[in-house]
């Protein structure tokens, strides 16, 4: 390999589509001006080979990668962030192109796309982007081979289908230093968090139309793996946090301590087991079944009825919890609580106040008045929709006297502050409901658009009591556009699954998989596996030697297989003879023991003249293998091929009799 | 090889160490596991770091797929590191027999490599010390001629140098290699003079010429028809314009014949490399004149001739005159 001779046109026009493959994804995270950039100094390396144009002047170049440096460090805020890191890489790669002349520069910018490649998982872990970037490390692998050849080029098809092989004995490699070697659970070094941006969830707070929104969205909110027999569908209520705060028009989270005193909550009946894959939400809740109790999370810990994590969740995890579906949560309330639960701000929404006054003034009892509140929007013209007008001022008096149209906010809110109103200490609890049990891979798969909000009322003696005044509402008026139903079942349910919705079951069976076991194998699912295959007690030393061990059993296996593969095969000139005339017995052409090839090839071409050019080259290729000293691959080739031909033809000729036979025989028949 | 006295002890030891295990072979030698060597290139090295940089990353950041990246590429690269292996092992090289050439000449050894397997060797390099590099592909199960191309600076029998057999095939990230030394001659004559003058005092020329420059004025003799083989500039080109375009051949008294002895010993004011470079092109001269001439040096003579049997034999006595044995590449 002579490194300072210039670079051959078409192996420079590899590395290029290289770079346009690994470049092109990086749209997604990265400035488009960036990358724009980069295509531009691609396009302009390929022209100025295809024209002999110069490379710009050595200042020209200095100066703008000094630009594109400060404008990449502003505009990042530094370089520790990932998105500076390889805003940077990108415009290394620019300006190296610039001076891209000599092979050992394209080595480097063939370096410098696998990282691009590499680098754009810590975005994106997509199971579409991971094929993708297979293809694309194919590729660049091909242009690598291109660029080690000594003499000539190899065709691009050979180069694509070396490097092809190449990552297919490489992939065994891969996969056993990916199980083996040994997982920290924290960075080397400190990481600055996105904090939540561009992530889908609920927030610590609620208005009309907070969750009428996140009801639009299909992405994917948790999975849930029942160990235990799931429930029903209408008793799936994921909590997520509790709402104290009323402001008259929003809920929110109030930041008081909170009470983290298990002993308050008695728990009855069966307890289920279940575990969840919780996709980030940049918050510090873990969603979990109504009512959870513990989590295997070190870092989570209980809280009146909510779990917490002490990090915000800005990666997928997975935890395994424990919930009791029947329970009673502090049914004797501290003074403190009675006054959180009940307190109001003054003089908002007098007709809904008015209204709760009233009832309470009828004389009814707790439950009555609950009951009096849920059959209000039973018997009333209340409709559930996604599509409510919009409210101002008194939100709850306009909602519940004109509009009467709202999603379940709406009416969680309502319901909750007719309860406070009354006497009843109350809160909202946010959340999800339902889920769409996947027959594939047999796990809940819970969406945004299951977001969902319900309250809680106190009552003495029953503690805490979940109350959906949404489910209250009279079905017929649920107007057809709301997807999420009312008592678990969805629309999508009702509508029976159409195959696009298999498909779109499956293929979220895959990403589950995909998460679960791929971008989650962590130390936790290291350790979980390691214990699967007995391995559990495995110093991380120990690991890495049975890795490296593994790892060159791998390379012998590999070197066995491929010698044997390339054993030279004496027998298969008549190996394919045989299945010639295997293919010819079809046509009922059968050779007989005495008959040479040439007579009996002679013999077939004549009963069948259409076939005779086939035949005659297939026993002339044939002839001329068996009697020479050397098999040659080519004339091996030309065989295969001339068979592969002959026995489609023959075959459907063969068909085409049995058919014509099968026909005849019946028509024969009465 | 012998170690030039400037170089380092390590490097010193190295060369030892490289000679021992690699002497003079005879007859074919077949590429062996345990004298392949195989060491990362710089690009393999920066290929290396680039696979750390992406682990190390996905350590941090715990994101799998950049491990699943980084393992990949280790993987390839170990892959690579093996069929660049396999690419030299089992290879069989055989040494032909090189054509004489003149000091000052570049030597080829042609070599036939023998490729037992099924599958191409691709981008194998003979490299000789000398900075000569061939490139050459064997196909599977076939046989290819190279040459191993080495500096001759002086005359006599010239061993062929330790060469190395590499390849970085396919990848390039790792340089496998090993060295051999294969009994393999090559004859190298005498530098000749650009331009020679016949004795002067015409010692051993039989007949009745007097000593003439061979390059230059002959005696011209008389005129024949053209037969092949004439030299063109012997062609009488007046005469055939005169005889309507047969083509006549000027004759010259010696090339009839003429019988030269060229003798060693009458060059006496000239050291012994300079008179053996003046008999040499006096040998291509007459063979190119067709003078018959004879060769003399102390304790040898061949006696007149001509033909390249006989130019062969004498350039052979040139060559190997005062020396014993062979000289090794690089004295």
């Amino acid at each position: 390999m002579i490194h300072d001779e210039a670079l051959p046109k078409p192996l420079l026009n590899g590395v290029l589509l290289g770079l346009i493959i690994t470049l092109l994804p990086h749209v997604l995270h990265l400035p488009a001006w960036l990358i724009i950039l980069a295509l531009a100094a691609v396009a302009w390396r390929h022209f100025a080979a295809k024209f002999h144009w110069r490379s710009p002047s050595r200042p020209l170049r200095l100066g703008a990668t000094a630009a594109i440096f400060v404008i990449i460090y502003v505009g990042c805020g530094g370089i520790n962030d990932p998105h500076a890191g390889v805003s940077l890489l990108v415009a290394m790669v620019a300006v190296k192109l610039l001076e891209t002349k000599q092979r050992r520069d394209a080595m480097l910018l063939l370096f410098l796309s696998y990282l691009l490649i590499g680098s754009i998982f810590l975005f994106n872990q997509h199971i579409i982007l991971a094929i993708y970037a297979l293809g694309a490390i194919t590729w660049i692998t091909a242009t690598l081979l291109q660029a080690a050849q000594e003499n000539q080029n190899l065709a691009w098809r050979l180069a694509v289908r070396h490097s092809a092989a190449l990552i297919g004995q490489a992939i065994p490699v891969m996969l056993v230093l990916f199980i083996l070697f040994p997982r920290l659970s924290g960075p080397l070094w400190s990481v600055p968090h996105e904090g939540g941006k561009g992530q889908t969830g609920m927030s610590g707070y609620m208005e009309p139309g907070s969750i009428g929104e996140l009801s639009l969205s299909q992405a994917v909110a948790f999975r849930v793996r029942f160990l235990d027999k799931p429930p029903q569908a209408s008793e799936l209520y994921w909590r997520g946090p509790v709402l104290w705060r009323f402001n008259g028009q929003s809920w929110s989270t109030d930041d008081r301590p909170g009470d983290n005193d298990l002993s308050k909550l008695e728990l009855q009946g069966q307890a289920l087991r279940y575990e969840v894959m919780l996709e980030p939400h940049g918050q510090h809740w873990l969603l979990a079944l109504d009512m959870p109790v513990r989590t295997n999370r070190s870092d989570a810990r209980w809280l009146a009825g909510q779990l917490l994590t002490d990090h915000e969740v800005n990666e997928r995890i997975r935890y395994l919890a424990i919930s009791y579906p029947q329970y009673r949560l502090e049914p004797n309330l501290s003074a403190e609580d009675r006054q959180r639960g009940l307190s109001l701000p003054v003089s908002s929404n007098p007709r809904a106040a008015a209204l709760a006054h009233q009832w309470r003034a009828q004389g009814l009892n707790d439950r009555q008045i609950i009951k009096r509140a849920l059959a209000q929007f039973h018997d009333q013209a209340f409709f559930y929709t996604l599509h409510p007008p919009k409210l101002q001022g008194n939100t709850i008096d306009e909602f519940l006297f004109q509009s009467r149209r709202g999603f379940c906010e709406h009416y969680a809110s309502t319901f909750a502050f007719l309860m406070r109103v009354a006497g009843i200490p109350a809160r909202i609890v946010l959340g999800y409901q339902g889920g769409e049990h996947s027959p594939i891979s047999g796990y809940y798969l819970v969406r945004q658009a299951d977001a969902h909000a319900w309250t809680e009322v106190w009552l003495a003696d029953a503690g805490w009591v979940r109350i959906d005044p949404t489910a209250a509402i009279a079905p017929d008026r649920i107007e057809a556009d709301v997807i999420v139903g009312l008592s678990g079942t969805t629309q999508r349910e009702r509508d029976g699954m159409s195959w696009l919705h298999q498909f779109g079951l499956a293929w979220d069976a895959i990403n589950y998989h995909w998460n679960d076991w791929v971008l989650g194998y962590g130390p936790e699912r290291q350790q979980q596996t390691l214990r699967g295959l007995g391995l559990a007690w495995l110093t991380p030393s120990q690991l890495v030697l049975l890795m490296t061990t593994l790892v060159l059993a791998i390379l012998a296996t590999t070197s066995t297989l491929l010698l044997w593969h390339r054993q030279p095969r004496t027998e298969t000139a008549g190996l394919q003879y045989r299945r010639f005339c295997k293919s010819l017995a079809l046509l009922e052409l059968i050779r007989a023991p005495h008959e040479g090839p040439a007579d009996f090839g002679r013999r077939c071409a004549q009963q069948y003249p259409e076939l005779a050019p086939l035949i005659n080259r297939f026993i002339h290729l044939y002839i001329e293998q068996r009697y020479q000293s050397q098999t040659q691959v080519e004339l091996h080739r030309q065989m295969r091929r001339l068979l592969l031909r002959l026995r489609w033809i023959i075959l459907r000729m063969h068909l085409a009799r049995l058919y014509k036979r099968t026909v005849a025989s019946q028509s024969s028949k009465p | 090889m012998p170690i030039p006295a400037d170089t380092t002890p390590v490097r010193r030891f190295v060369l030892r160490w490289v000679a021992d295990r690699h002497t003079r072979h005879h007859g074919p030698l077949s590429l062996q596991r345990r004298k392949i060597y195989i060491l990362p290139t710089r690009y393999g090295l920066l290929f290396g770091a680039m696979a750390v940089v992406l682990l190390l990353s996905a350590i941090n950041y715990g994101n799998s797929m950049a491990f699943a990246v980084a393992f990949l590429l280790m993987g390839i690269g170990l892959m690579d590191m093996y069929h660049t292996h396999q690419n030299l092992l089992g290879l069989t090289i055989e040494p032909l027999s090189a054509k004489a050439i003149f000091a000052g000449m570049t030597a080829q050894f042609p070599l036939r490599l023998h490729n037992p397997s099924r599958r191409p060797r691709m981008s194998i390099l003979l490299e000789s010390p000398d900075g000569y590099v061939t490139a050459v592909d064997v196909p599977g199960q076939a046989q290819i001629v190279s040459e191993l191309t080495a500096n001759s600076k002086q005359r006599g029998m010239l061993s062929a140098p330790r060469f190395a057999v590499s390849t970085r095939h396919p990848l390039g990230l790792f340089r496998a290699w090993t060295w051999m030394q294969l009994e393999m001659d090559c004859l190298v004559y005498p530098q000749p003079l650009p331009k020679a003058w016949l004795p002067a005092n015409g010692t051993g020329v039989e007949g009745e010429q007097r000593p003439a420059l061979i390059e230059g004025q002959d005696d011209f003799n008389g005129l024949r028809e053209y037969r092949q083989g004439d030299p063109y500039r012997h062609i009488a080109w007046r005469h055939m314009a005169r005889r309507d375009g047969d083509p006549i051949t000027k004759i010259f008294s010696h090339s009839a014949n003429a019988q030269l002895w060229l003798d060693y010993d009458e060059l006496p004011e000239l050291n012994r490399e300079e008179r053996l470079s003046r008999l040499c092109r006096l040998v291509l001269d007459c063979e190119s004149k067709s003078i018959r001439y004879g060769l003399r040096v102390p304790g040898q003579d061949i006696a007149p001739d001509l033909g390249i049997q006989h130019k062969e034999s004498c350039l052979r006595m040139l060559a190997l005159y005062g020396l014993e044995g062979t000289h090794s590449h690089d004295t």
